[in-house]
């Protein structure tokens, strides 16, 4: 009676069991394997029934052989469960994606991954160089602390226990930022033992141990595990084993967003979160226009991943051309530019581009393809300004490089052009100076003669008509002199002779004569000098500055005038005004004052040199020379120089 | 007669099952709600235990006289297993 219940309610019991794991969700092919074993273990109930009613021995048999069916489904159910836990891509995308723990998967798969590269690295490396970047790490990320075993494994257990009860999703983002500084530094150590090629070559076979669908399952959720490793054997696999003619496209549509990353990523690092969050926005609409940018991310940090993208670029169909990826890439530069430049300014914007852009394109940028074509229709959308090195850069090495020659050969032509006209010019003015001075000074000793009257007597009207030609004589000599000290002053030939002086005893000799003039010309000539310091400079250079001045002063100041010369000190300087009561000058004619040939008043005899002898003059002993100016009001014309002890 | 080949497949099967629940042990890691899967593992064990049992006692020839004790187990077991289910599909439309 007992065995009837049992075997009734047992039996039920376990039928609707089997029957209601196929509401478990799970994939068909694990809910098939659970199911079946369980359906096994029913008959053996069954069987285990019957043989106790009849006693007949070959139930026995069966049951033991159900048992072992149902154990061989029961093992296949583990098989799987544990299958889909470390494949977690299939996994993840199938009905038991609720059950799994994402965070531990990443772990396993970024341990795997690391431990991997650990094997390899504690036969060449030094150990304490292991744990420093491992205790480097653990400093920022302190999840990985005490990670390390002592056989140079991760510990994944201390890695779960120090995330403790941290949420899921936190603990991926906290594993994603640890395992991408740790595992890239590791094959950096690597790479500086060995070389950079050997430590891509090892990070490819790691992947390959690992899986490649493992590790692609990783890329697409985290961007680069390996970090700069991944991006180099993605450019390896996917650009170099295309076939020719693909090659070409590939590449040209890969470089593409290269050089989107390659600009925009430093440019994103020093954005404020406010404006990576305004450039997502702008892609996200551009999506509707150029769905091709579908797979660009930007993570919090400004790091741009990618790999989605490269990935839906590789299975283009043909007919979309290298010119759609290209204008989606440059469509997708432009609208972040601007947000950019808003943020960090233009010139940092420029200066970060500058650093980072060049040399890393070039590197990448495969020789044998001509990408200038493409360059150029990238560089075309970025701002103004931005790129323009770049620009120029390519447009051929070689055709710069003849541009540069071209250029250089034109500037030694015009130099040696100048040079000769400069000597000639300097021939000329000696010779001018000799030709025009010795029959002047003939002229000149024969109006001496005549006015003396050694060569006879000459009439009242002879005599004055003698002293006018002496004193134009003078004044074209002065003339002259003047336009040979200017030519000689600027060409340098005429150096200043420096030696201490007292510049009140030049002013004073210098003003002496022209008290005279003065008096002749009733204008009225004062003089304030306060004691001044001594002075480094040429005696010769000063008095013909000071004298210019004052001869510039008697030139505009009318009959009943007044002159002032004043000189003081100022600081460290000597501070010395010559101020007239004459026409003054007008505003628009100030700057003019001390350019060569210029002259305010055209009737007033002079060649215009003697303001500009006098600022060469003052600029050869390290001062400065001004004029104030009110036009009818008179001038005074100043000029500073510098007290050397 | 049957008692060598009964032997074999009831020994086959425990080692299956001790395979599967290892399988089963290294997965629950990755596994949420791992407390539910507990159980499914104790069915197994328990399920294997009781093919030993029926085999002992078939050996010992008092199969007829207690096979019922063992007839317990699935009405037990098919409870629990049952009411695991209704949980565990609770728990996961709530997560």
């Amino acid at each position: 009676m007992l065995v009837d219940l049992f075997a009734i309610l047992g039996i039920g019991t376990m039928s609707i069991t089997c029957f209601l794991v196929h509401y478990l969700p799970l994939s068909s092919k694990l809910r098939n394997y659970i199911s079946t074993s369980a359906l096994f273990a029913v008959i053996v109930w069954i069987l285990l029934y019957v043989f106790i009613k009849t006693g007949q021995d070959v139930f026995i048999l069966a049951l033991a052989m159900s048992t072992f069916i149902s154990s061989i489904f029961g093992a296949l159910s583990g098989r799987e469960i544990l299958k889909m836990a470390r494949t977690p891509k299939s996994m993840l995308r199938g009905p038991e994606k609720t059950l799994i723990k994402k965070h531990v998967i990443l772990l396993e798969t970024y341990a795997e991954l690391t431990n991997r590269i650990l094997d390899r690295m504690v036969l060449i490396c030094d150990i304490k160089a292991i744990k420093k970047i491992f205790d480097g790490c653990a400093k920022d990320y302190p999840i990985l602390k005490g990670s390390l075993s002592n056989e140079n494994m991760i510990k994944t257990d201390a890695v779960l226990k120090n995330l403790g009860g941290t949420r899921e999703e936190e603990s991926e983002s906290k594993l994603l930022k640890a395992f991408s500084t740790l595992t890239p530094g590791l094959i950096d150590l690597y790479a500086t033992i060995t070389s950079h090629d050997r430590a891509t070559e090892m990070a490819a076979a790691v992947i390959s141990e690992v899986g490649i669908k493992r590790h692609d399952w990783l890329l697409g959720r985290v961007g680069v595990p390996l970090g700069k490793y991944d991006e180099i054997l993605y450019e390896r696999g996917v650009l170099l084993h295309l076939p020719n003619g693909i090659a070409t496209h590939g590449k040209a549509k890969t470089f593409a967003f290269m050089v989107f990353k390659d600009l925009l990523e430093p440019l994103l690092k020093q954005c404020k979160f406010g404006t990576i969050e305004a450039i997502r926005n702008r892609l996200r609409k551009l999506i509707e226009r150029k769905p091709m940018i579908i797979g660009i991310k930007i993570a919090d940090d400004g790091t741009v991943d990618l790999s989605k993208l490269y990935m839906g670029i590789e299975r283009l169909p043909a007919e979309k051309s290298v010119e759609s990826v290209i204008s989606a890439s440059t469509a997708a530069m432009s609208v972040c530019f601007p947000v950019i430049q808003k943020d960090i300014g233009f010139s940092l914007m420029k200066r970060i581009t500058e650093n980072t852009f060049h040399s890393k394109i070039l590197e990448k940028m495969p020789k044998e393809f001509d990408l200038l074509a493409t360059f150029l229709e990238i560089t075309k959308a970025m701002p103004e300004g931005v790129l323009e090195k770049e620009k120029l850069a390519f447009l051929s090495k070689e055709e710069l490089e003849w541009r540069v020659k071209e250029r250089t050969a034109e500037l030694k032509k015009a130099y040696s052009e100048l040079k000769a006209l400069d000597r000639m010019k300097d021939e000329f003015l000696d010779m001018t100076s000799h030709e025009l001075k010795t029959p002047l000074t003939s002229i000149n000793s024969f109006l001496q003669l005549m006015g003396s009257e050694k060569l006879g007597k000459i009439t009242k009207k002879q005599s004055n008509a003698v002293k006018t030609i002496s004193q134009e004589l003078k004044r074209l000599r002065g003339s002259i002199d003047k336009i040979l000290d200017t030519s000689r002053l600027e060409s340098g030939r005429i150096k200043p002779e420096m030696k201490n002086l007292q510049l009140t005893d030049i002013i004073q000799k210098t003003i002496n004569p022209m008290k005279l003039v003065a008096e002749q010309k009733r204008i009225i000539l004062t003089q304030k000098i306060s004691k001044l310091p001594s002075i480094k400079g040429d005696e010769w250079q000063l008095t013909e500055l000071i004298n210019n001045l004052i001869d510039n002063a008697f030139k505009f100041t009318p009959e009943g005038g007044k002159i002032t010369i004043e000189a003081k000190r100022k600081r460290n300087k000597i501070l010395v005004e010559v101020k007239d009561t004459g026409i003054g000058i007008a505003k628009k004619d100030i700057p003019k004052m001390f350019t060569k040939f210029f002259k305010v008043e055209h009737s007033v005899p002079g060649a215009g040199m003697g303001l500009h002898i006098c600022k060469i003059i003052v600029e050869a002993h390290g001062g400065r020379i001004g004029v104030k100016s009110r036009l009818g009001k008179g001038s005074t014309f100043f000029f500073t120089l510098p007290i050397k002890k | 007669m049957f008692e060598p080949l009964i032997i074999l497949f009831v020994s086959f099967g425990l080692v299956l099952v001790i395979y599967s629940i290892l399988n089963v042990f290294k997965a629950l890691k990755f596994l949420r709600f791992p407390k539910y899967f507990v159980p499914i593992g104790f069915g197994f064990i328990g399920g294997t235990m009781l093919s030993l049992g029926i085999l002992f006692l078939y050996l010992a020839g008092a199969l007829d006289e207690y096979g019922w004790i063992i007839l317990i187990y699935p009405f037990v077991g098919g409870l629990v297993g049952i009411y695991a289910i209704y949980l565990f599909r609770r728990k996961l439309r709530a997560s």
